[in-house]
This record gives C-alpha cells, sequence and structure tokens, in this order.
C-alpha cells in the first residue's frame, strides 16, 4: 500500500495515518525503468513525483554537455519548482536503475497546495522541507564552484 | 519595537499576501526587533540555532567562507531576508550576516515559526507560501547558474544571487560573478 511506503518518507513524518491514506489517494505509484525519462528539461510540468524505490539522477544540459546536479534517493520528491512557478521543467530526472515512484498529477497537486485543509498545511510545509534540502544542496554547489573549491 | 502592519506588507508584499492587519497581527507577535550596527555580526555560519532576518531599515552584508577565503555575496536591503531555511529544516545558518550600515530587522527562530504553524496556521500559511516561492525561485536560479545553457546565462547569473544579495556587490567581492 502506498500509504505504508509514504510513512517511512521523511517529508510526510508528521501525516497521521489518515492523511497518509488521503494523499496516496490522490497518487499513482508505479514501476520505472532503468533510464526511463520522469521528467524532461524545457516541458511544461503536469506531475509531481516521490521516489518510493531506487534512484533518480537529475541533470541540465549545458554548454559543456549534460551535468548531473545530484542523484535522488527513496523519500525525496521532485519535479516541484515548474509546478510552483508555472515555468517549464528546469532539469531531465531519469530512473538510474528500475524502481518505484508515487505521481501526483498537477490538478491534484493544485487543488492540495490551494486548499485550505488541514492536509493541506502538512502539504506544504513537506514541499517546503523538500525545497529548504534542495536549495541547501545547489547552494553547496555553486559557492564549491565560485569559491574554487 | 511595534511592527507597523502597513509597512511590513510594504516591504515583504509575499510573506503577507492578502492577510488583514488582524490576520497579520499574530506573524508581527513573533518576530523579534534586532537593531543592528555598521560590522555587528548579526548571525555567524554554521552555527546552530540560527534565526530568519527580515530587513526593515538599514542594509545588512552577507558573507561566505571556506578555509581558504571569504567572500562577500552580497548586500541585503530592507524588503529582503536571509538565512530563512532553518525555521523549515532547523540547522545551521548558511551565511555569515554582518550589519552593513546601522539599521533594524525582525528575527524568527524555528520555535517561532512552529507556535505560528500551530496557534496560527491560517497565517502561517500565508508565510510560508512566501518562503516556498522564494526558495523555488532560489533553486531555479542555483541550477541555471550551475549549469547554464548559452541563451540565458548571462540574464540569470544576475538574478541568482538576487536571492543572496540584490544586484549590487561590493567592489572587492571575490566572486567572480560575471563570470558565472
Amino acid at each position: 500500500m502506498l500509504d505504508q511506503l509514504l510513512e517511512n518518507d521523511w517529508l510526510f513524518d508528521d501525516f497521521s495515518a489518515r492523511e497518509l491514506e488521503q494523499l496516496a489517494g490522490a497518487m499513482v505509484e508505479r514501476h520505472v525503468y532503468s533510464g526511463e525519462v520522469l521528467v524532461l528539461e524545457e516541458e511544461r510540468p503536469d506531475r509531481l513525483f516521490v521516489v518510493i524505490e531506487g534512484a533518480v539522477e537529475v541533470s541540465r544540459q549545458s554548454d559543456q554537455g549534460d551535468r548531473v546536479l545530484a542523484v535522488l534517493g527513496p523519500g525525496s520528491m521532485f519535479g516541484l519548482v515548474a509546478l510552483l512557478d508555472r515555468g517549464r521543467r528546469a532539469a531531465t530526472c531519469v530512473a538510474r536503475g528500475p524502481g518505484k515512484v508515487a505521481e501526483l498529477p498537477r490538478d491534484s497537486f493544485d487543488l492540495l497546495y490551494q486548499s485550505n485543509a488541514p492536509l493541506a498545511d502538512k502539504f506544504q510545509y513537506a514541499i517546503a522541507r523538500q525545497l529548504a534540502r534542495d536549495v541547501k544542496q545547489m547552494t553547496r554547489v555553486l559557492l564549491a564552484e565560485t569559491l574554487g573549491q | 519595537m511595534a511592527i507597523d502592519p502597513g509597512r511590513f506588507r510594504t516591504l515583504f508584499p509575499k510573506l503577507c499576501g492578502g492577510l488583514n492587519d488582524a490576520a497579520l497581527a499574530p506573524l508581527l507577535d513573533v518576530l523579534r526587533p534586532r537593531p543592528f550596527a555598521e560590522g555587528e555580526q548579526i548571525c555567524k555560519q554554521g552555527a546552530h540555532s540560527a534565526r530568519a532576518i527580515f530587513i526593515l531599515r538599514g542594509e545588512v552584508e552577507l558573507r561566505v567562507s571556506t578555509p581558504e577565503v571569504t567572500a562577500t555575496l552580497g548586500v541585503l536591503q530592507p524588503g529582503r531576508w536571509t538565512n530563512a531555511i532553518p525555521l523549515i529544516e532547523p540547522g545551521q545558518a548558511e551565511f555569515d550576516v554582518f550589519g552593513h550600515t546601522a539599521g533594524a530587522a525582525v528575527e524568527m527562530t524555528y520555535g517561532d515559526f512552529l507556535a505560528l504553524r500551530r496557534d496560527h496556521p491560517a497565517t502561517a500559511r500565508v508565510f510560508l507560501a512566501g518562503l516556498i516561492s522564494d526558495l523555488s525561485f532560489r533553486l531555479r536560479a542555483c541550477e541555471l547558474v550551475v549549469s547554464p545553457s548559452a541563451p540565458t546565462s548571462s540574464h540569470t547569473a544576475r538574478r541568482a544571487f538576487g536571492w543572496l544579495g540584490g544586484t549590487t556587490l561590493p567592489p572587492n567581492s571575490i566572486v567572480p560573478i560575471e563570470e558565472i
């Protein structure tokens, strides 16, 4: 059951069993194959992902070719930024091996993010926690490069 | 120092959303005044229990240090904030923050934010949406700078450090901003 898998996710550790069930009910769990492109840079976003099993590589095209920015493991949410700022995907996300993800379609994301229910408050906080972690990671990379570390 | 809701809303529109004075009051109540002098260290990089700093008056300077170098990242003016991540994920302060001029800020701790979420969820939700919007921009900017594509690199490089310190960098900054 997806709600039991989400229960082990640090992002959702303050969700009640009932709230996890509601969140899982809005998500679709599926297997992914090695090399499967889950998110393509510059695409319009249509869903949010949570890694359930396996690993997902995040990369961007640059003047020097593809650049791997991060490798996400179970419990990570990805595909957030474009859903939040209504822009295009900033990076490409590819399954590094066989695994499993949970997907939250954009309509459900918008409904959940903009609702006033207690579940929405916790979902918003989970998003903030994931973004905080991502920003810290990317800031480290950015500063290491600009400071020549 | 009582914080005027109208002035706070003008300085930090993203954090206030459409909150009226009554809904904004619980947020202003948990913010603690933090006057600062020129050159005073307000926040220490790596220190625990970091507090988010919201600038009301004057300017603060952000610096980051490695074992080899100290770099000035920029100068924050009124209406900007820094070290907000520990409000969401308690941990270490990202940067050193110094008074660039004398001025005044308000600060918020993780505990303050938890209390706001518990006691005034509607207000906390608007406030957090503002922080999320800023984090989202910052993440996109970081990704674009770390891995620039030709058509956007110049524009985004200038914007990328906007979340750190606006667009003006001190002349002695060692961050090669033009080259990013």
